[in-house]
């Protein structure tokens, strides 16, 4: 029943932030000094012509009354029409969302898998070799800026070494000659979903580079934040007694010490995976990956309103059903707060 | 069957060494496969959006140029015919009779007609966006045989000029136009170009491909296949055109030296008629001093600028107009001189509390360098220069046009629609009551009336139109209403093993005619 009245809560509290990110985007449109009717019509149109164009997107309208249409238009899903590409935002943002979601989603599992384990051994052995070598390479992962990092494996691995392709989300070849069908946008499911054997070699291939960047990126964090909660909880009363009970030491780290971690870690991981999602936006542009950050970097650099509206609507909303996720997930890990 | 942990590890240590024994070159991969083995490989730098030539006004010129063709051509100062034969001008301009070639298809197969070119010339101005306003004044155009087509004006106009231009003159075939703007912006096109867009993935690559039946026949060594692929980081450009992966690609001016030093590389600079500068405001305080705007431009270190900004990949002006353009006077542009200016500055009668000014600019990396040197040189004189960097083109044109929030400097970067020193001079510095483009604000009858002067006389007798062009900008440089600091050049790396980048470049287009190739 709590967790009902959770979810009740959340959700509410989702609408009321995904409307109060709609009415800041709006009015944040709208206040920009620059026409987007004159990007509309491109070239050096008249201001006859602008205000005729301005007249067709509803803009002479007052304040009121667009805001008012844009609210219902979104409600029904339609976020209108990139005034660049003239092709609907939603279809848009679609087929960006499927290259970010994989790269992200993939990079994320690759951190857990790596970064929980390591700063578990990183804590444990405190002050050793392995513990010194983890906090360089955190502090390192940190610090670096990710543009450098992608440079540096890129020529490392392009220019030096030649074994990984350099940029892009399939090889020009699959794009051209066997496209991957898309079924639910992610290439490494789609292709052997549809037999493509090429196409996912080439996927694979492509999403190495930047996935390597990002996990070594996100590693240094989720690193340092397990091996640090560890080294405080592995001073605590109960696991002393566990210590003194005999129990297997594996039990006492995996069972016991890091299932108390995993409230900051998952915290941590659902702000960094949400943020993510609204795109990995450098390394998208380092490497040409066709994700959402790269759309949305484009859409406003060209005040191109409706396209930027709707996709930060659409991030807004991943982002807060991300940390839903992980709210709805804190009483399953610690199960004092399902009655709490 | 079980997997142990060494089996997977082994498989993992199996993975990378095939990938290492790839080497990987993804796109000179498929441009060595195929039907066809002459490919281009050529990088875009920007994201096409807009692939309807009626419409368009941005970089996907670059690739529409090769696609479509227009009526005349532009080279070397003169207006040669192109779909055209021969043109016949009416003694008031308002008339044109065209004759048109008779061996010309469009892509699809149909003949190129009067009917095609009438059809075109009023979608174009119909559709009332990117270079329409060239056609604004067109009335209507008669047909009176298949291959003579009549064109009607309201006024007075340089036809052969306008219709010679990169923009909104492009002939798109009926069956194009009859599917409409959507259709065309979306990446579909019927032109009578060399090649055929075959293959537009909007974001990430478009594909050409030699139309067979080109009316100029096709020669050995031609590209018989482009491939056209989006990569938006130069630093990525780079690394592909040192890997061979990439026969030709955008690349930033700071890596001319090193990619001109390579052996598989080269580095072509090629004339535009694209000139940066900066207005000086003339309404503003203090640069509605003259002699306050005279002292600037003696501030811009030019040579500089040229030498290191830009890496010897633009000339210094000889004038407000593009050096081939005609129509321009060669000035003693001024000098780098800081006492001269700082003479200047105290002969303008400003109070040395007031020496202040501010310079709105782009994102463009030069730009920054550029005005950074320039703040530096102003403040050793005592010239407090502050820097507001707008990111958005679209917003900084707003703030530029704002007379609360506009600069006493404002950056530009020009080149004309059609080749005329109309486009410029109209545009940059004719007198206008809410400006567009006339960011130095400037108010100047008897230059106005020189202009439009020039307007008239360019469709009848262009020695005088260009005489009244010449007095024109006269007046700009008597009255310092900008800084000229820059012709840059197109850079392209590309293969050492193509030739015909000087054939295939003219500075009166942007787009590089890829037709004019070889391997």
């Amino acid at each position: 029943m709590a967790i009902v009245v959770l979810l009740a809560q959340r959700v509410l509290l989702l609408i009321g932030v995904v409307f109060g990110v709609i009415t800041i985007m709006f009015v944040l449109s709208r206040v920009l000094p620059a026409s987007p009717a004159e990007l509309m019509l491109g070239g050096r149109p008249s201001f006859e012509m602008i205000a005729k164009a301005e007249a067709e997107l509803g803009l002479d309208r007052p304040l009121a009354v667009q805001y008012l249409n844009f609210i219902g238009s979104a409600i029904r899903g339609e976020l209108g029409d990139s005034l660049l590409t003239k092709r609907p935002v939603l279809l848009e943002v679609r087929e960006r969302f499927g290259a970010t979601f994989e790269l992200t989603t993939l990079a994320m599992v690759l951190v857990l898998l790596i970064g929980v384990p390591i700063g578990v051994l990183s804590a444990v052995r405190q002050n050793s070799m392995l513990d010194n070598v983890v906090r360089t390479i955190s502090v390192a992962g940190v610090a670096i800026p990710s543009f450098i990092l992608a440079m540096s494996l890129q020529l490392l691995f392009y220019g030096a070494l030649g074994w990984l392709p350099l940029q892009g989300r399939v090889d020009t070849s699959i794009l051209l000659r066997n496209p991957i069908k898309p079924i639910t946008g992610l290439f490494l499911i789609d292709a052997p979903l549809t037999g493509n054997w090429e196409g996912f070699t080439s996927a694979l291939a492509h999403i190495a580079l930047p996935l390597l960047t990002l996990t070594i990126l996100l590693l240094a964090t989720v690193t340092r934040i397990t091996r640090n909660m560890m080294i405080e909880v592995l001073k605590e009363e109960y696991i002393r007694t566990a210590f003194a009970y005999g129990l297997p030491k594996s039990a006492i780290y995996y069972q016991y010490a890091l299932k108390a971690t995993l409230i900051p870690i998952l915290t941590v991981i659902g702000l960094t995976y949400g943020n993510l999602l609204g795109g990995a936006v450098v390394v998208e542009s380092v490497f040409d990956w066709p994700g959402l950050g790269s759309f949305v970097v484009s859409s406003i650099a060209q005040n191109d309103y409706p396209a930027s509206l709707g996709a930060t609507l659409f991030l807004a909303g991943t982002y807060l059903l991300i940390n839903l996720i992980v709210d709805l997930l804190y009483p399953v890990v610690d199960p004092r707060l399902r009655t709490a | 069957m079980t997997v142990n942990r060494r089996e997977i590890l082994k498989s993992a240590v199996g993975s990378s060494l095939a990938f290492a024994g790839m080497g990987w070159s993804s796109l000179s991969a498929v441009a060595q496969s195929g039907p066809t083995k002459n490919t281009l490989t050529w990088l875009a730098d920007n994201s096409y959006r807009n692939m309807n030539p009626a419409t368009n006004y941005e970089a996907e010129i670059f690739v529409l140029g090769n696609v479509y063709e227009t009526l005349f051509e532009y080279k070397d100062g003169k207006v040669h015919p192109k779909l055209a034969t021969s043109w016949d001008r009416a003694n008031d301009a308002k008339t044109w009779t065209v004759k048109l070639r008779r061996d010309v298809n469009f892509h699809n197969g149909t003949r190129l007609d009067s009917a095609a070119v009438k059809k075109s010339f009023e979608f174009v101005r119909d559709l009332g966006k990117g270079a329409a306003f060239l056609y604004s004044g067109l009335e209507n155009v008669e047909t009176p045989d298949p291959f003579t087509a009549v064109f009607h004006f309201k006024n007075p106009i340089a036809f052969d000029l306008v219709a010679a231009g990169q923009y909104g003159a492009f002939v798109i075939a009926p069956a194009a136009v009859d599917k409409g703007d959507e259709w065309l912006t979306q990446g579909h096109a019927i032109g009578t170009g060399p090649y055929q867009l075959t293959e537009f993935q909007q974001g990430k690559l478009l594909v050409l491909q030699k139309f067979d039946d080109y009316w100029n026949g096709w020669h050995n060594g031609q590209f018989e296949r482009v491939i056209h692929p989006f990569v938006s980081e130069p630093a990525t450009r780079v690394q592909m055109m040192r890997s061979g992966e990439s026969d030709i690609a955008l690349v930033p001016v700071s890596q001319i030296e090193s990619l001109d030093a390579l052996t598989n590389v080269a580095v072509a600079l090629t004339p535009s008629w694209r000139t940066q500068l900066y207005y000086l405001n003339t309404q503003k305080y203090p640069t509605n001093n003259l002699k306050f705007r005279q002292a600037l431009m003696h501030i811009w270190d030019y040579d500089s600028v040229l030498k290191d900004v830009f890496h010897g990949s633009a000339k210094k002006p000889v004038a407000p107009i593009a050096s081939t353009l005609w129509g321009h006077r060669t000035y003693d542009l001024p000098m780098f001189d800081l006492q001269k200016a700082l003479t200047l500055l105290e002969e303008s009668g400003v109070p040395k509390n007031d020496w202040k000014i501010k310079a709105l600019y782009g994102a463009n990396s030069q730009d920054i360098d550029a005005i950074q040197l320039f703040q530096a040189n102003a403040s050793t004189i005592g010239l407090e220069v502050e820097l507001d960097q707008e990111q958005i083109f679209s917003t900084y044109l707003s703030k530029a046009r704002n007379p609360e929030t506009t600069g006493n400097m404002n950056y530009m970067t020009w080149w004309p629609a059609y080749p005329t020193p109309s486009d410029s001079l109209i545009s940059l510095f004719r007198t206008e009551k809410k400006p567009t483009f006339n960011l130095s604000f400037y108010h100047d009858a008897e230059y106005d009336r020189l202009v439009d002067q020039g307007v008239k006389l360019e469709a009848t007798d262009i020695e005088a139109a260009a005489k009244a062009y010449i007095a024109a900008q006269d007046r700009l440089m008597q009255n310092a209403v900008a800084i000229f600091y820059a012709e840059p050049d197109r850079v392209n790396a590309y293969s050492s093993n193509i030739t015909g980048m000087e054939e295939a470049s003219n500075p009166a287009y942007e787009w590089l005619s890829i037709y004019d190739l070889r391997r």
